[in-house]
């Protein structure tokens, strides 16, 4: 009786080792993603920037990852969000992000004094709430990978509670296996031009990004080139 | 309710500077305690709590009485006894005192009981010090509550609410309603007409005769209201004089007196004597939670919130030193406005160490958050404003905010605001076509001096701090000049120029020095 009992249940539940991890009813809930509509950078990262979760945006100088940062924020405040900004190596420009779209009257400017304190305002940030992305600039910060794992895994876990997008801009990968999205910009071709018998303008760059990490899709794929124009 | 004569309700706290002690040190109720009129051992015992009244303890003992027939007393001095003459004499037994009275708050409170009740209250006790401590009258009449008892209860409910216990009479007259209250416990209600009857069996002493008028109608056999309420007014007005006719009328329950109510102020403050001087933060958090919790239990009678902290700390050497802790939001979180207050002091500590708390807030509406259909909610206001006060703990003043443009030639010019999100900023209009994506410049602040190498005019080699190579490529000059009306004029030719470090800088010459500067790295 009792046999039959348990092979009815084996038999409506599915034997253990038929079972697959993830297939539960329901699933991973989708991810909800922040639209940059910069070039085919929301197709590439699968929609935008993932929220509740963190992700990198690194380079070397000059490779435009400031520029796709401020890029994340100005998309972020157009949609009447509010964004935090933790500037380790205060090289913010106000003039340049209001330039490239950010609303400033929305923009929470943080100029920690150091590494540890930049994590510990980065985590009381994503506590508070409300932030549609909160972005730590670690700048050229020359050793943030002395920084312990445990500092990112506990913003990981942090931004995990929250609906934000926590970005890390630094020259290179800092977070380890706790970011979920990792961004790494190249430089391609920079444009000069002059007019007539005038100075030689710099008009900009191209830059190239290349999904490094990525814990939600495929990682590899690369972007064409995004244009970083000066006007 | 009754709609046809007046009807009035006495909140009454019995032993009221038992009970306000109580408010300010809950850890009390379980012990005996009492009053003394001052410190030392010959300090004479004016108050004491039920505890110690049934172990025997008296008012009029002196505190080395009470204490040899109650060994576990504790004595604490009246507000207002006069304090310790000696340092000395302040390590001995009786604890420190003087100053803060928290007489004054507990009876404030009483009154927000009563007004969060009905909008006429008529509070006994006033500044002059004249009138009954615990004690205030209010219109029964129009009270939105189903009922006379109902009113009662939510009054006394409301009074526990802010730490007091208190007993109610509601009755047709401010005598019978004062006297309902006193004899009973809980709620009394006194029906209209019953008057007379209620109060015939009280003694005469509650009717509070003064001592000649007592002792006759004592020698007249007279102890109880209702033998005294079978005179006629006319003829003890006759041999009592005016005094002794109201005394008959209260008697019979016909009190003439009406409610005089009067406005009450929205001051909301308590303050605390500490025992001992306190000279870490912790300890003084603690106490601070304490004051903020009662506080905000006022507050919330009136339906306010707290929008500024004033805070008084009355230093051991220097006197009272009055701080003012900014809320980004009316609040009535304890926790919210402990961690504000928390942050100020651990930001600009006290000189010395703490004698006495006073802590007064600037009462608030309650901002109902205004969401918008298309725009999603930002932070909630109060936890922002303790955000943006550790973060500013964390980074220090001007180093939190909201950036703005500053209206000025000068490129490096930066200015923070205070953080206000809800508040619309004149905004730079971009001029970004859609699906690119500007050239941000990170600036480096305060410029930096570089040195630059070049060939009749023609840029070729940059080195700075961190950075420097070969120019690849070069953009400029364009110069830039202002404020050359002031003393701090510019002139500065500009450059961007590619290196061979792979990194594109912003440099410029200042012409009035002739050096070189990098502004900024573009990325």
């Amino acid at each position: 009786m009792a046999s039959s009992a348990a092979r009815d249940l084996l038999a409506r539940l599915g034997f253990p080792a038929a079972l697959r991890l993830g297939t539960a009813a329901g699933g991973t809930p989708p991810v909800s993603r922040l639209e940059l509509r910069i070039g085919t950078l929301d197709g590439a990262l699968g929609g935008g920037f993932p929220r509740g979760r963190l992700s990198e945006i690194v380079g070397p100088p000059s490779c435009g990852k400031t520029a796709l940062l401020y890029g994340l924020l100005a998309a972020a405040t157009a949609r009447g969000e509010v964004v935090a900004l933790v500037d380790l190596t205060d090289t913010f420009s106000p003039t340049a992000a209001a330039a490239a779209g950010v609303d400033l009257a929305r923009t929470l400017w943080v100029r920690p004094p150091s590494v540890i304190a930049a994590l510990r305002c980065t985590e009381l940030l994503l506590d508070a709430g409300g932030f549609g992305v909160v972005a730590v600039d670690l700048g050229g910060t020359r050793h943030p990978s002395r920084l312990e794992h445990g500092a990112w895994a506990r913003l990981a876990r942090a931004v995990e509670r929250s609906s934000t997008v926590a970005a890390v801009l630094a020259r290179e990968r800092v977070a380890g296996t706790s970011s979920s999205l990792g961004l790494a910009l190249r430089p391609l071709d920079r444009h000069w031009s002059r007019r007539g018998r005038g100075p030689v303008l710099f008009d900009g760059f191209d830059a190239e990004v290349t999904l490094v990490r990525n814990r939600l899709g495929i990682v590899g794929p690369r972007t064409d080139a995004v244009r970083i124009s000066a006007a | 309710m009754s709609t046809h004569a007046a009807r009035i309700a006495c909140v009454v706290v019995p032993n009221f500077a038992i009970a306000a002690l109580y408010r300010v040190e809950p850890a009390l109720r379980a012990i005996p305690v009492a009053l003394t009129d001052g410190p030392g051992p010959r300090a004479a015992i004016v108050a004491v709590s039920a505890a110690a009244a049934h172990l025997g303890v008296r008012t009029g003992l002196t505190a080395t009485q009470g204490t040899a027939i109650c060994t576990t007393l504790t004595l604490r001095p009246m507000p207002g006894a006069p304090p310790q003459p000696t340092a000395a004499a302040a390590s001995s037994a009786p604890p420190a005192s003087g100053g803060a009275d928290y007489r004054r708050a507990a009876q404030a409170a009483l009154c927000e009981v009563a007004a969060s009740c009905s909008p006429l209250i008529e509070d006994s006790h006033d500044d002059s010090g004249t009138g009954h401590g615990g004690l205030v009258y209010l219109n029964a009449r129009g009270a939105p509550f189903p009922s006379e008892h109902a009113l009662g209860a939510a009054l006394t409910a409301r009074a526990a609410h802010v730490g007091l216990e208190a007993h109610v009479g509601i009755a047709s007259t401010k005598t019978t309603a004062r006297l309902a209250a006193l004899t009973g416990s809980g709620v009394t209600v006194v029906s209209p007409g019953t008057e007379r009857r209620f109060l015939a069996p009280l003694g005469i002493d509650f009717l509070e005769p003064d001592p000649e008028r007592a002792a006759i109608l004592i020698r007249w056999g007279i102890t109880r209201i209702g033998q005294l309420a079978c005179l006629s007014p006319a003829a003890s007005g006759r041999r009592l004089g005016a005094l002794g006719a109201t005394l008959v009328r209260r008697a019979r329950g016909e009190d003439g007196s009406p409610l005089v109510p009067r406005p009450m102020p929205l001051a909301f403050e308590e303050e605390i004597d500490l025992d001992y001087d306190i000279d870490t933060l912790e300890p003084l958090a603690f106490v601070l939670r304490g004051c903020l919790d009662r506080l905000l239990a006022r507050l919330a009678l009136r339906a306010l919130a707290c929008d500024e902290l004033r805070l008084s700390l009355r230093l051991a050497t220097q006197g009272w030193e009055e701080r003012i802790v900014a809320v980004a939001a009316p609040t009535t979180d304890a926790k919210v406005l402990l961690t504000l207050a928390r942050l100020h002091l651990e930001t600009h500590p006290p000189a010395a160490s703490v004698e006495a708390i006073r802590v007064a807030a600037r009462p608030a509406h309650v901002r109902a958050a205004q969401l918008d259909l298309y725009r999603p909610a930002g932070p909630a206001p109060e936890r922002l404003a303790t955000t943006l006060a550790r973060l500013t703990a964390i980074c220090g003043t001007g180093r939190v905010g909201q950036p703005a443009i500053v209206n000025s030639h000068r490129p490096e010019a930066i200015a923070l605001m205070p953080f206000d999100p809800d508040t619309p900023q004149p905004q730079l209009r971009s001029t970004l076509p859609p699906g690119s994506c500007r050239l941000a410049l990170r600036a480096i602040r305060p410029p930096r001096p570089v040195e630059v190498f070049d060939t009749r005019g023609e840029l070729d080699f940059v080195r700075g701090e961190g950075f420097g190579g070969r120019v690849v490529a070069v953009a400029g000059p364009w110069r830039l000049a202002g404020e050359w009306w002031t003393a701090d004029g510019f002139t500065r030719d500009y450059y961007d120029v590619s290196l061979s470090d792979g990194g594109i800088y912003r440099i410029y010459r200042d012409r009035r020095t002739t050096m070189w500067f990098v502004e900024g790295e573009y990325d």
